[in-house]
C-alpha cells in the first residue's frame, strides 16, 4: 500500500483531468478553450524547465529564450517562406535545441549561482538579437500573421476548440515523454546530481555530461513549446522570451512543485490563469507576481504539489497510527 | 536522444588477469599542497592486491587529503598515483571509478532526499552504459533492480528501502555508504573511517561485514577506532602531519614507541 | 577614422563607468552574502527615477544623485534586514526573494512614472563638449568617468587599507568566526548592501543623463552586469573595473558597427573568457 497519494488522490485527479481537458471543453465558451490552450502551451514550457530545474537542480534564468527563438523560427518561416507545418515545427525545436548544444558547452561545468548568472546572461543575449536585428526579428514590434497551419485534418485549425484539441494531443505527447525522461536511468541520474554532484562524480558519473544532456533536453522541450506558441498566438515578440518571460517560468516551476512535473504543469495553469483574469482588472500584473514569487518562497518553498503531498502522508501517517506512536 | 558510444569498462579484472600480478597501489612521492600547507608530504606507498592495509594517524595526519588524492577529489602538486599499474595522477574523478576505485566517506555522503533503493540503484547503474538511456523507464531493467535487491538484501535494508535516507540512523547510514561502494565491483576499496559514530554493537556487525568482504578486493581503511583497526588490518600505515610515518605488521605498529607517543600526546 | 575610433573608445568606457558603479555593487553584495541580486539592475533604474524626482523639484543634479543613491541604499538595507535575513545562509532562497523584488520594483516604478522614458537633465555647467586633439567629447562623459574612478580608487582604498575593509574581509571568510571575535555580522552584511544599492543607484542617476530611464533599463543593465561578473571575475574589484570597461567597449562597438547584431556581440567575449578562463579574467575560487 504505497500511500493515500499513489491510489485514490491520482485516480481522482486523473478523473477530474480528463474531465476537464477532454471530455468537457466542447461545452465552454470559446474564451476559456482559449485560456485551456494557453495553459497547456505553458504547461509544456514549465515541464521543460522543471527537467533542468527540479530534477537537475540546475537554476536557469534563460529559459524562455529557447521558448522565444523556436516560436520566431516559426514565425519567419511561416510568414517570410510560407512554410508548411512540419519544416516550421521541426525547425523550430531543432533552432532550440541547436543553440542549446553551443550555450551548453558554457554552462554545464557550472552550478548554483554561476550557472544562473551565466543561463541570465545567455538569454538576455538571446533576447537582445529578438529586440535588435530589427530586418530579420521586426525588432520590437515582433512579427505577427502567423496563421495557423493546415496540418491535414479535415477541420481548421482557426476553430479555438479544433485547435485546443490539437494542443491537448501534442500536450499529451509531450506530458508521456517527459514522464518517461524522469523514470528512466538517465533521469534518475539528474536526480543524483541535483542532491550531491560531487558524490556521483566519485561513483563514476560523468556529471559535466549529464547537465550538458539536460540542458539541451530541457531546451528541445522548450522549443517544442515555443513553436506551438507561434501558432496559437499568431504573433510573437521579445517580450515572450525577456528575462521577465524567463522568471515567470521559474515561478510556474516553483509554485507548483519542483521536481513533479506535475506541480509545474499545475502552477503553469494558475499562473496563466491569474495573469488573463487579473489583466482585465488592473495593470498591476508585475506587481502581483513579484508578491506571489515572495509569499511562496516565504511559506511553500516546496511547491503546491509537494506540500499537498507531504500533508496527505501526515494525514495517512495519523490514520495509520490512531495511539500515539 | 541518449546512447553513449564510449564502451565503458565493467570488469577490469578481466584486463588484468593477463598481466602480471603487480600491485593495486602505488603512491610515488605523492604530496599536495594547499596555499602554504603541505597537506600530504612526498608519501610513498604500496599496496598488493587483496590486501587489508588500515591508514592510521592522529587527526589532521592527512589521511582524508590522501583517500581525496586516490579517488580525484584533489589533484596532487607533486608526485604519480599508480593504479593497478595505469598512471592515474591527472584522471579525472568518475574516470578512476570506472577503473575500479570505490570509497566512502568518513561524514555519510549520500542523497538524503532519495530512498536507499533509490541510492543503491544510483549506485548500480553508475558504470553501466544504461545510465544514458532516457526513454525507458529505469525499473524495467531487470538486471539492475535485482543487483540493487540482492545488496538490499545483503546489507539487511530490504525493509527499510523506500524510506528517505535522511530519516535513518547512523548506524543504518553508514551500511548504505558501503552498499553503495560495492555496488560497482570495486577492485579497490577507500573505506574513510566507516565506524565513526556508531555504537559499539552496530561497530561489531560492520567488523563482521568487512571481514566477510571479498579477499580479492583491495582494502584501504582509515580508522581511528583502534580495536576495529587492529582487528581488520594485516598492515599499518601511519601518517603523521602528512607525512609516512612508519609502516609495519599489527604486532609491529603496536609496540612502535612512536606511534605510542603521537597517539597518546596528540589527538 | 581616428576621430570616430577616440570618440567611440570614450563612449564605450563613459558606459564601462557607469557598468562599473553597478558591477561593483553587485559584486560586494555577492562578495559578502554569496548571493546574486536580481534587483540590483532595479536599484539602478529606481535611483535614476528618483534622481529625477529630486532634480526636478530642486534643481540640483548633486541632490539627485544623493538623494536617488540615499533612498534606494535604505531600501536595499530594509529588503536585506526584513526579508534576506529569514533565510540566513542560504543563497537560493535569498535570490529568489531578490527576484520577487525585482518584479515589484518594475511595477512600482511603473505606477509612479508612467511608461515614458525620461532623460535626465544635465547639470549646467557640465552641458557642452571640450576639444582634445581635434576630437570633440561631451564634457559630461568625461566627468562620468572621472566619477567613477574616484568611486573606484575609494572602494579599493576602503577595502584594502582600513580597518573596516579588513573587518568586512573577515566577516565574509568566516561568518561564524568573525562573529565570535565580535564583529556585528549581521549589521555588516546589512551594511554592505546597503552600500551596493547605494553605488547602483548613484550610478543610475549619473547614468540618466547618458541613457535616460525607462521600464526595462533594470533588466538590460543586469544583464550587462552580469556580463562583467563573468568576464572580470566575481567578487573582484579589479575584474569589476576591467571588466566593466570591456564589456562597455564591446558594447559600444558593436552598436557602432552592428547595430542589428549588438547585445549579441556580448556574446563572444562572454563565450571566450568562460571557455579559456570559467571563473573570470580575475576571479578566484
Amino acid at each position: 500500500m504505497k500511500g493515500l497519494w499513489d491510489s485514490k488522490v491520482r485516480i481522482v485527479g486523473l478523473l477530474l483531468a480528463f474531465l476537464v481537458l477532454a471530455a468537457l471543453p466542447p461545452l465552454y465558451s470559446s474564451y476559456w478553450v482559449t485560456i485551456l490552450t494557453q495553459m497547456l502551451i505553458f504547461a509544456i514550457l514549465a515541464m521543460s524547465l522543471d527537467i533542468l530545474l527540479g530534477y537537475t537542480g540546475l537554476s536557469s534564468f534563460g529559459h524562455a529564450a529557447f521558448f522565444g527563438a523556436a516560436a520566431y523560427a516559426v514565425a519567419i518561416l511561416s510568414t517570410r517562406y510560407k512554410m508548411g507545418f512540419l519544416v516550421c515545427f521541426i525547425s523550430g525545436i531543432a533552432l532550440s535545441a541547436g543553440i542549446s548544444t553551443i550555450f551548453g558547452l558554457l554552462v554545464a561545468h557550472a552550478t548554483g549561482v554561476y550557472f544562473l548568472i551565466i543561463t541570465l546572461a545567455l538569454g538576455m543575449t538571446l533576447w537582445g538579437l529578438a529586440f535588435r536585428w530589427v530586418t530579420m526579428t521586426g525588432g520590437d514590434n515582433g512579427i505577427s500573421g502567423i496563421a495557423r497551419p493546415d496540418i491535414g485534418l479535415p477541420l481548421s485549425l482557426k476553430d479555438p476548440l479544433t485547435f485546443y484539441y490539437v494542443i491537448l494531443f501534442f500536450f499529451l505527447v509531450s506530458l508521456i515523454l517527459m514522464a518517461i525522461l524522469v523514470r528512466s536511468p538517465f533521469g534518475h541520474s539528474l536526480k543524483g546530481v541535483r542532491e550531491s554532484e560531487s558524490r556521483m562524480r566519485v561513483l563514476g558519473y560523468h556529471t559535466w555530461l549529464h547537465k550538458y544532456l539536460s540542458y539541451v533536453c530541457s531546451a528541445a522541450f522548450g522549443g517544442f513549446a515555443g513553436v506551438l506558441w507561434a501558432y496559437f498566438n499568431g504573433f510573437t515578440s521579445p517580450y515572450d522570451m525577456d528575462l521577465t518571460a524567463s522568471i515567470e517560468i521559474i515561478l510556474m516551476v516553483i509554485l507548483g512543485g519542483p521536481g513533479t512535473l506535475i506541480g509545474p504543469a499545475l502552477g503553469a495553469c494558475i499562473i496563466v490563469f491569474l495573469k488573463n483574469f487579473i489583466s482585465a482588472y488592473t495593470q498591476r500584473w508585475l506587481l502581483i507576481v513579484g508578491t506571489i514569487y515572495i509569499l511562496t518562497i516565504l511559506y511553500a518553498p516546496q511547491g503546491l504539489v509537494n506540500l499537498v503531498k507531504d500533508f496527505l502522508k501526515r494525514g495517512q501517517k495519523e490514520a495509520e497510527a490512531p495511539e500515539g506512536s | 536522444m541518449g546512447g553513449e558510444e564510449r564502451a565503458i569498462s565493467l570488469a577490469p579484472m578481466e584486463a588484468i588477469k593477463s598481466r602480471d600480478p603487480g600491485p593495486c597501489l602505488v603512491l610515488e612521492d605523492l604530496s599536495i599542497d594547499f596555499g602554504g600547507l603541505r597537506a600530504v608530504n612526498s608519501v610513498n606507498l604500496t599496496i598488493e592486491p587483496g590486501e587489508r592495509r588500515v591508514l592510521m594517524g592522529p587527526n589532521g595526519a592527512g589521511k582524508t587529503t590522501l583517500f581525496n588524492l586516490v579517488s580525484g577529489v584533489y589533484q596532487a602538486s607533486r608526485g604519480r598515483i599508480l593504479f593497478l599499474g595505469k598512471d592515474i595522477t591527472k584522471l579525472p574523478t568518475y574516470r578512476r571509478a570506472e577503473l575500479g576505485i570505490a570509497r566512502t566517506y568518513q561524514i555519510t555522503n549520500l542523497f538524503p532526499k532519495l530512498t536507499v533503493a533509490e541510492n543503491i540503484l544510483m549506485a548500480c547503474q553508475a558504470l553501466e552504459r544504461t545510465k544514458f538511456v532516457m526513454f525507458r523507464y529505469l525499473s524495467s531493467y531487470r538486471r539492475l533492480r535485482d543487483r540493487c535487491s540482492d545488496l538490499l538484501k545483503e546489507f539487511a535494508l530490504w525493509d527499510k528501502r523506500d524510506e528517505l535516507v535522511k530519516n535513518l540512523s547512523h548506524g543504518y547510514q553508514r551500511q548504505i555508504e558501503v552498499a553503495m561502494a560495492l555496488a560497482e565491483k570495486p577492485r579497490l576499496l577507500l573505506l574513510d573511517e566507516p565506524a565513526a559514530g556508531l555504537s559499539s554493537a552496530e561497530t561489531h556487525t560492520l567488523t563482521l561485514l568487512l571481514k566477510k568482504l571479498d579477499p580479492s578486493i583491495t582494502i584501504l581503511l582509515i580508522e581511528h577506532d583502534m580495536d576495529v583497526a587492529f582487528e581488520f588490518a594485516e598492515r599499518i600505515t601511519v601518517l603523521y602531519q602528512g607525512k609516512l610515518l612508519t609502516e609495519g605488521t599489527k604486532e609491529e605498529i603496536k609496540n612502535n614507541p612512536t606511534v605510542q607517543e603521537i597517539y597518546l600526546g596528540g589527538e | 577614422m581616428i576621430e570616430f575610433l577616440l570618440v567611440q573608445t570614450l563612449n564605450g568606457i563613459s558606459f564601462g563607468a557607469l557598468l562599473f558603479l553597478l558591477a561593483s555593487g553587485l559584486s560586494l553584495i555577492y562578495g559578502v552574502m554569496k548571493i546574486v541580486n536580481i534587483a540590483h539592475g532595479s536599484y539602478f533604474m529606481l535611483g535614476a527615477y528618483v534622481g529625477l524626482s529630486v532634480i526636478l523639484r530642486t534643481k540640483s543634479f548633486f541632490l539627485g544623485a544623493l538623494g536617488g543613491g540615499l533612498a534606494v541604499g535604505a531600501l536595499g538595507l530594509v529588503m536585506e534586514r526584513g526579508f534576506l535575513r529569514k533565510f540566513p545562509l542560504q543563497p537560493l532562497p535569498q535570490m529568489m526573494i531578490t527576484l520577487g523584488f525585482a518584479l515589484l520594483f518594475r511595477d512600482l516604478a511603473l505606477l509612479i512614472w508612467g511608461g515614458d522614458p525620461y532623460t535626465l537633465p544635465c547639470p549646467e555647467f557640465l552641458k557642452g563638449s571640450t576639444q582634445i586633439y581635434k576630437v570633440v567629447f561631451p564634457v559630461y562623459r568625461l566627468f562620468v568617468v572621472g566619477v567613477a574612478a574616484a568611486v573606484a580608487v575609494a572602494l579599493w582604498v576602503f577595502n584594502d587599507r582600513t580597518l573596516v575593509g579588513a573587518k568586512l574581509r573577515a566577516a565574509v571568510d568566516d561568518h561564524e568566526m568573525a562573529g565570535g571575535v565580535g564583529l556585528n555580522v549581521p549589521m555588516i552584511s546589512g551594511l554592505m548592501f546597503g552600500l551596493g544599492a547605494f553605488l547602483a543607484a548613484f550610478g543610475g542617476v549619473m547614468g540618466g543623463p547618458i541613457f535616460g530611464v525607462y521600464p526595462g533599463l533594470d533588466f538590460e543593465l543586469l544583464s550587462l552586469a552580469f556580463v562583467v561578473v563573468i568576464v572580470g571575475g566575481r567578487g573582484s574589484l579589479k575584474g569589476s573595473a576591467v571588466g566593466s570597461i570591456l564589456v562597455g567597449l564591446v558594447d559600444n562597438f558593436g552598436k557602432a558597427l552592428v547595430p542589428e547584431l549588438s547585445y549579441f556581440t556580448l556574446f563572444a567575449p562572454m563565450a571566450l573568457v568562460v571557455a579559456i578562463k570559467p571563473t573570470g579574467l580575475f576571479g578566484r575560487e
